[in-house]
């Protein structure tokens, strides 16, 4: 089965600055395979990282490159987000909003209190962009040939292929788990 | 097709796969009874013609952007900036194996510094109005300038008018003014559009050279011509991160017969993709072809830990067993 660049985008995880363990794989240009040997990833990897700004010339700064996750060595694969995280964001751009709009209305001048609730607007709109970052996406956690545990993760945009990809990649994952060794065991082999 | 778009690794999975990709839509049993498609159309391209175009129009495209980038802020600040840019790029390109290239490439490195240096100390004297500069945008916003934008446009009063209707009428800002905050929203648009315009038109360069090298790699390889070896080697130096291109590379050397240096290169890409397929394979087969047996039986030992059903391993570590044994 193959995902091809419409139909699947990578993400690297929110947060993932002081994460050296994210693949960091990311736009719409790659592809995903599912091999009978391998789950194979496929697109452009960014090659620096500085403090996320690299991501605004992510194209720039990437390699043309692939990545392969033998289904034996997936210790998991979820479909998640960082619930907590996302509780909090709501709650600071609850608070946030709150005094942009307390300050606007305390102010005895339309732009003085535009002004003053200007700084927490922009608060908002930060982690407005923040909370559209920890969207969900599937989440495929390896282990690496040193024994390190890495991420990769991506989003299925087709709706359809969603079931036939997890289905497909579950089969293989079993089929894996009865001819190899678990990952663990690899990864303190190694 | 693309098919140089796509992955080394990959191949069209069915022959339904390869009637899609070749635009046939119908049923695959009728395809030969199918009208054959018309020749008569536009004639196309050749790809190598194609790629070629597709590589001098991205770099011209990346030249004009740093130069629209850099330039109009100041033409001697900015050029002197380039130079040291070019400079610092050829010394840290040279091959430093030998000792003259070496002191060559130090030489370009410390003029390169002196250069930049120079463009600072350029950009400092103008700050304190010391020196002159050909800045277009302070061309356009000076002194004079201004004050012509400040006069504004009135148009004539009719004579009937009365002295209760003379107030005058609403002015209208004069053109000049007008072309100045043009001048402005262009400054801020270029600031943040071109570096964008530039990074995709460097990114569509370095992709349409690999598909132009990956295409003569094609053409040359049977032709016994060495020379695409040569660029290659150029490419993979600046390109550690490209599995498929390198593994290309390394299957060519291997093809040659130049096994350890296809062991190396195979070791390299596994550094990028540690449990790439066919990096494996090609790491244990030169292994084996330079009579290591114990390297290339550790290959295919750690492979098959991770995927026990790959026959290709098994095979190769059944013939690792014989010959340790035989010796």
């Amino acid at each position: 089965m193959r995902l091809e660049g419409r139909q699947v985008k990578f993400r690297a995880p929110f947060l993932t600055a002081g994460r050296s363990n994210v693949i960091r794989l990311g736009g719409s240009r790659g592809s995903l395979h599912l091999q009978e040997t391998a789950l194979v990833a496929e697109g452009e990897l960014v090659r620096f990282r500085y403090f996320g700004v690299e991501w605004l010339f992510r194209r720039a700064l990437s390699e043309w490159t692939t990545v392969t996750i033998p289904y034996a060595r997936i210790t998991s694969v979820g479909y998640r987000r960082s619930r907590v995280l996302g509780l909090l964001l709501m709650l600071a751009i609850a608070v946030a909003a709150a005094a942009s709009v307390t300050m606007y209305l305390v102010a005895d001048d339309t732009w003085k209190g535009l002004l003053a609730a200007a700084p927490s607007a922009i608060v908002v709109a930060v982690l407005g962009g923040l909370t559209l970052l920890n969207r969900r996406s599937y989440h495929v956690a390896f282990r690496g040939k040193d024994g390190r545990s890495r991420v990769l993760a991506f989003v299925v945009r087709t709706k359809r292929l969603r079931r036939p990809f997890l289905d497909t990649l579950a089969a293989h994952r079993t089929a894996a788990a009865r001819h190899g060794t678990p990952p663990a065991v690899i990864g303190v082999n190694r | 097709m693309k098919l140089l778009d796509k992955s080394l690794t990959e191949r069209t999975a069915s022959a339904d796969q390869l009637l899609r990709d070749l635009g046939y839509r119908g049923d695959s049993t009728k395809v030969t009874a199918a009208p054959a498609r018309s020749t008569v159309g536009k004639r196309q391209e050749p790809l190598q013609r194609r790629l070629a175009r597709s590589v001098r129009r991205r770099g011209w495209l990346v030249a004009a952007c740093v130069l629209l980038y850099i330039l109009p802020g100041g033409l001697v600040a900015g050029s002197l900036m380039l130079g040291g840019f070019a400079l610092f790029f050829a010394g840290q390109s040279v091959d430093r194996m030998r000792t003259h290239r070496k002191l060559r490439s130090y030489g370009l490195t410390a003029a390169a510094m002196i250069v930049l240096g120079l463009a600072q100390v350029w950009a400092l004297t103008l700050a304190f109005g010391l020196t002159w500069d050909l800045n277009v945008f302070h061309l356009i916003d000076s002194p004079q300038s201004r004050a012509r934008a400040t006069q504004t446009v009135s148009p004539p009063l009719p004579r009937s008018s009365t002295p209760l209707n003379r107030r005058p009428p609403p002015t209208a800002a004069s053109p000049w003014a007008a072309f100045l905050s043009a001048t402005g929203i262009v400054r801020i648009a270029m600031s943040i559009v071109l570096p964008l315009v530039g990074c995709a038109a460097y990114a569509g360069w370095r992709r349409a050279r690999r598909e132009q090298a990956l295409w003569e790699v094609a053409l040359r390889h049977d032709a016994g011509d060495d020379r695409f070896l040569e660029v290659m080697r150029g490419m993979v130096d600046t390109r550690t991160e490209d599995v498929g291109f390198h593994l290309r590379y390394a299957e060519l050397l291997f093809a040659r017969g130049d096994y350890a240096a296809a062991a190396v290169e195979a070791q390299l890409v596994l550094d990028q993709d540690q449990y790439h397929f066919n990096g494996n394979l090609l790491l244990a087969n030169a292994y084996a072809s330079l009579g290591l047996w114990e390297d290339c039986l550790t290959v295919c030992h750690d492979y098959l830990q991770v995927t026990k059903y790959s026959f290709e391993f098994r095979e190769l570590r059944q013939q690792c067993f014989r010959r340790l044994c035989d010796a």
